[in-house]
């Protein structure tokens, strides 16, 4: 079969020159070019960069430079030390509240999942900045309790601790979602077997569920630790003040001082980030594997095990140990928003909203930032919805070969740490672009090049999903009834995929509206965005600013949210991710 | 309408036979049932009409026209053919009218012309008042009517059915046979229907295709199929007939008919072969008869079960004789019953001797 790509039915020449066929390839040539230009491209660019010879000629000098360097050695042991050890309190914590939401008869699951959640919704940047204003001098709370440290002195949280205290804290949203989804497949039966044999609930869970679900606890911790290592809001805005190097961070410090002319030695760097990024995710694919190996899905879920006499103890820990790690840094955030100026308390008659007006109205550059980034996201999202109903008509549906690899490559931008894409991405747009004998860096547009590439993906995957469980015989029908692939595309495929594709927009446009990782290595003067502001005000001491900004940036965000679980009722289940 | 014929055609799926070698001819108007178990490859014979699949070997043409062969197909949607699916694939964002007008719309039938069609479609499946409804407002039977009329709106040279009947209630079936019966009447279009249910398709089909393995074992009108098979695995799967190995002894009295040996006792049965040779004979319960042990021309068996059911029992005896035989015999038995163990005597009215190529015994 020499055109596997565009139809399992092959046909003689001239059977199938027609518009319809040719609209369907030039879809196909359109993602090609999609994804080869924002995916493919810059990693492939960065690689051969990251690869090639050093200013010595010598050859794959580019990476020994780098791999020698003291300060590069600092960085990635550090990185290393803060991944592990945020990884670690990711798994504690995200076990743990797996395993009492999962099998226990804890009360008040829902709002607990939801503050459980509240992660996913709330950007690194400016996470980070909530705890900053938690247990600073200033700190409202601290200050409440008598335990702020005094005036002047360091803030605890600029160190190592403290960075994998907050990275920790993020990501045990992913540990938890994981293992959550890992015992919902262990079956009822084995437990009930354990039981019978005697085994106490204690017992049982040591003994029969947790090895069970060891995998999917594996599986979280490598994508904990994936996430750490590429983290950038969280070390950017805890890291850089700490003088603790990190390579998220000395990659964005050296291309912000030195400009493109860093690249070479950015790239190496980028690629020693990927390096740990695979490995971790290829522990996770293997413990995925062994998830799936365990048990075929059961309709029965797990027992829930009677906390007793204990249910209050633990009831009580539990939502102490989350209003200090979820809650308190976001009151800390919000209360420091209101304050006049730094280092001035908070009461009834200092309290003013001047910050926001400052930080959404007055600052030209902030008010550049809320349009810019709502262009970007809004844009980045409606691409991607389309562009995944067209790859996930083409893959799944229309069974095409090449379809079914461009949606393999378009996990990659997201997947990778986004410093190693924005180098990418830099590498590819740097030259001035064919016919328009310009380059895009220094423009939006490369903003919007690299938000293409990262945010597909999430779009893609519930579209795929969608169309995976519609039944082929839908297609069919409106083919018997005279219809073409194009024609099939318009007006049955899409009205069909638009419900799932919605909602992984409406997920880019959430992610996008305060992407930071990849903003700080592309923004430009004029061209900054929302996540970039929150870091820039706070850099320059503005904290209040930063914090009134972070706030409105979160009460969108939740508002987009908030419509989102709307829409998701009508979903199947597994698109809206903090559905139950 | 038009018609079907394969000529010599084979598919394999990841080097599984599917269909291997059949030949077929359906009719303009005729009504065709594509019977068999399930993997016998009848579904991917009717996918291959629709034009979803496309044979690695030999020819399909649609009345003259070649629309599928090795390396060649005419794509689905240029076949001007209709088909009901099983789960009826209706689509969901569109109403009832919008199902049914969708291949009028793409025709560019004008508007007007249009809803007149639609309407006369929907009457005819007892559906009028239904045009403005979603697919999910409506019921099984509905559904199914909807997917019908949709399939027969544009005029399809060919309507294809794949077990179109397999998701409803027994009692809604009996129904929709009749409805189906009335329609290929009306409207007078070639019908091919996919089924694993023998009953329906000896109620509803003009010729039956029994497929076995990828081959098409026989095809025949329901009757002869029934009275006639030929061979042992039609025999068994068109009313579960029996087949017993028998020797032909004389010619019989009565044209078209033979002497053979059965268990030791002389049967006149239905079919020719010469004398000595050594065939299947088709017996079915319905005509086999428990009488008492010592009737004369009668067949010796001990009766090992009985199985009530309703109207009528069906005994299972076990021959007795010196050859020690182990082929089980049903019969089916009302009013008075023997009991298990007892011996008892077995008259058959009717048996149809196999061909020579009648396949295994």
């Amino acid at each position: 079969m020499a055109d596997t790509s565009l139809s399992a039915v092959p046909a003689l020449p001239g059977r199938r020159r027609g518009l319809q066929v040719d609209g369907e390839k030039i879809l196909l040539a359109v993602l090609l070019v999609y994804v080869g230009l924002f995916a493919l491209t810059p990693l492939a660019l960065l690689f051969a960069k990251a690869f090639g010879r050093g200013e010595t000629g010598e050859f794959l000098g580019m990476i020994r430079e780098q791999w020698q360097s003291v300060a590069v050695q600092r960085a990635l042991w550090n990185t290393l030390k803060a991944g592990a050890l945020s990884t670690l309190i990711s798994l504690v914590i995200g076990t743990a509240m797996a395993l009492l939401v999962g099998i226990t008869d804890i009360r008040a699951r829902s709002p607990l999942v939801f503050v459980l959640l509240l992660p996913m919704l709330i950007p690194s940047q400016i996470t980070a900045l909530a705890w900053i204003e938690m247990t600073g001098p200033q700190s409202p709370i601290l200050l409440l309790l008598g335990a702020a440290p005094d005036p002047g002195t360091k803030n605890p949280i600029y160190s190592m601790a403290g960075i994998s205290a907050v990275m920790g804290v993020e990501h045990a949203t992913l540990v938890f979602l994981t293992v959550r989804a890992g015992l919902r497949r262990v079956p009822r039966d084995l437990v009930e077997a354990s039981r019978l044999a005697g085994a106490g609930p204690l017992r049982s869970t040591v003994s029969v569920v947790l090895p069970l679900a060891g995998p999917a606890v594996l599986a979280g911790a490598a994508l904990a630790f994936v996430s750490s290592i590429g983290n950038f809001g969280v070390p950017a805005l805890l890291a850089i003040p700490a003088r603790y190097p990190m390579i998220t961070t000395l990659i964005y410090q050296r291309l912000s001082g030195f400009g493109p002319d860093a690249l070479g030695s950015v790239a190496a760097l980028a690629l020693i980030l990927s390096v740990l990024a695979a490995a971790g995710l290829t522990v996770r694919a293997f413990a995925a594997r062994r998830t799936r190996m365990v048990v075929e899905a059961t309709s029965a879920i797990l027992p829930r095990f009677q906390l007793g006499r204990w249910r209050l103890p633990v009831e009580a820990a539990t939502w102490v140990l989350l209003v200090l790690i979820a809650i308190l840094p976001l009151v800390a955030l919000v209360t420091s928003s209101l304050a006049p100026a730094l280092g001035v308390p908070l009461n009834g008659r200092t309290l003013t909203l001047d910050n926001y007006r400052f930080a959404l109205f007055a600052e030209q550059a902030t008010r550049r930032a809320f349009a810019n980034s709502l262009f970007l996201a809004f844009a980045t999202a409606v691409a991607s919805g389309l562009a995944s109903v067209g790859l996930a008509y083409l893959a799944v549906i229309r069974r095409s070969r090449l379809a079914r690899i461009i949606d393999l490559i378009a996990d990659a931008p997201y997947v990778i740490p986004g410093t190693v894409l924005a180098t990418g991405v830099i590498l590819t747009f740097l030259r001035p672009l064919p016919f328009l004998h310009a380059s895009i860096y220094g423009t939006i547009w490369i903003l919007l090049a690299a938000y293409f590439g990262r945010f597909l993906t999430l779009a893609l995957r519930p579209t795929m999903a969608g169309l995976e469980v519609m039944e082929k015989a839908v297609d069919e029908a409106a083919q018997v009834a005279g219809a073409g692939p194009m024609r099939r595309l318009f007006s049955i495929i899409l009205p069909m995929a638009t419900p799932a594709a919605a909602a992984g927009a409406l997920l880019i446009f959430m992610s996008a509206l305060n992407e930071l990782t990849v903003s700080a290595l592309l923004w430009s003067t004029g061209h900054e965005t929302l996540g970039v502001m929150v870091f820039s005000l706070q850099h320059e001491g503005n904290s209040p600013a930063a914090s009134a900004l972070a706030v409105a940036a979160v009460l969108v965000t939740i508002a987009l949210a908030g419509l989102l679980a709307l829409f998701g009722r009508r979903l199947p289940q597994g698109i809206v991710p903090w559905q139950a | 309408m038009a018609s079907v014929s394969f000529a010599r055609v084979g598919k394999a799926f990841a080097g599984h036979h599917a269909v291997s070698d059949v030949s077929l001819q359906v009719g303009e108007g005729e009504f065709v049932a594509l019977l068999g178990p399930s993997g016998c490859g009848k579904t991917t014979l009717l996918r291959m009409i629709a034009g979803f699949e496309y044979p690695d070997r030999g020819e399909i043409r649609i009345g003259d026209e070649l629309v599928g062969a090795p390396g060649f197909s005419v794509p689905p949607e240029r076949r001007n053919i209709g088909m009901v699916f099983q789960s009826y694939a209706l689509w969901p964002h569109m109403s009832v009218a919008g199902n049914v007008g969708f291949a009028l719309k793409l025709k560019h039938v004008p508007r007007p012309e249009r809803h007149r069609r639609v309407a006369e479609m929907l009457e005819l499946v007892g559906l009028g008042h239904l045009g403005a409804r979603r697919p999910h407002e409506l019921s099984g039977g509905q559904r199914q009517r909807v997917a019908l009329a949709r399939a027969l709106a544009a005029r399809p040279g060919v309507l294809l059915l794949d077990e179109p009947l397999a998701n409803l209630d027994a009692h809604l079936r009996e129904a929709m046979q009749r409805e189906f019966h009335r329609l290929h009447r009306q409207v007078a279009t070639t019908f091919i229907y996919v089924t694993h249910d023998q009953s329906e398709a000896m109620a509803l089909a003009d010729r039956i295709a029994v497929m076995e393995a990828g081959v098409v074992r026989q095809v025949a009108r329901p009757q002869t199929l029934y009275r006639e098979p030929t061979s042992a695995s039609v025999a068994r799967f068109i009313g579960r007939g029996m087949v017993v190995p028998v020797r032909v002894t004389a010619p019989a009295p009565r044209p078209g008919s033979v002497m053979v040996d059965l268990f030791g006792t002389p049967l006149c049965v239905r079919g020719t072969a010469p004398i000595g040779a050594t065939r299947g004979v088709v017996l079915r319960a319905e005509h086999l008869t428990v009488v008492a042990a010592d009737a004369p021309g009668t067949i010796g068996c001990r009766v090992t079960d009985l199985s009530f059911g309703g109207a009528t029992t069906l005994v299972t005896l076990m021959p007795e004789g010196p050859a020690g035989d182990t082929t089980e015999l049903r019969a089916v038995a009302s009013g008075e019953l023997p009991e298990i163990g007892q011996l008892v005597g077995l008259r058959i009215d009717d048996g149809w001797l196999l061909p020579e190529d009648g396949d295994t015994i």
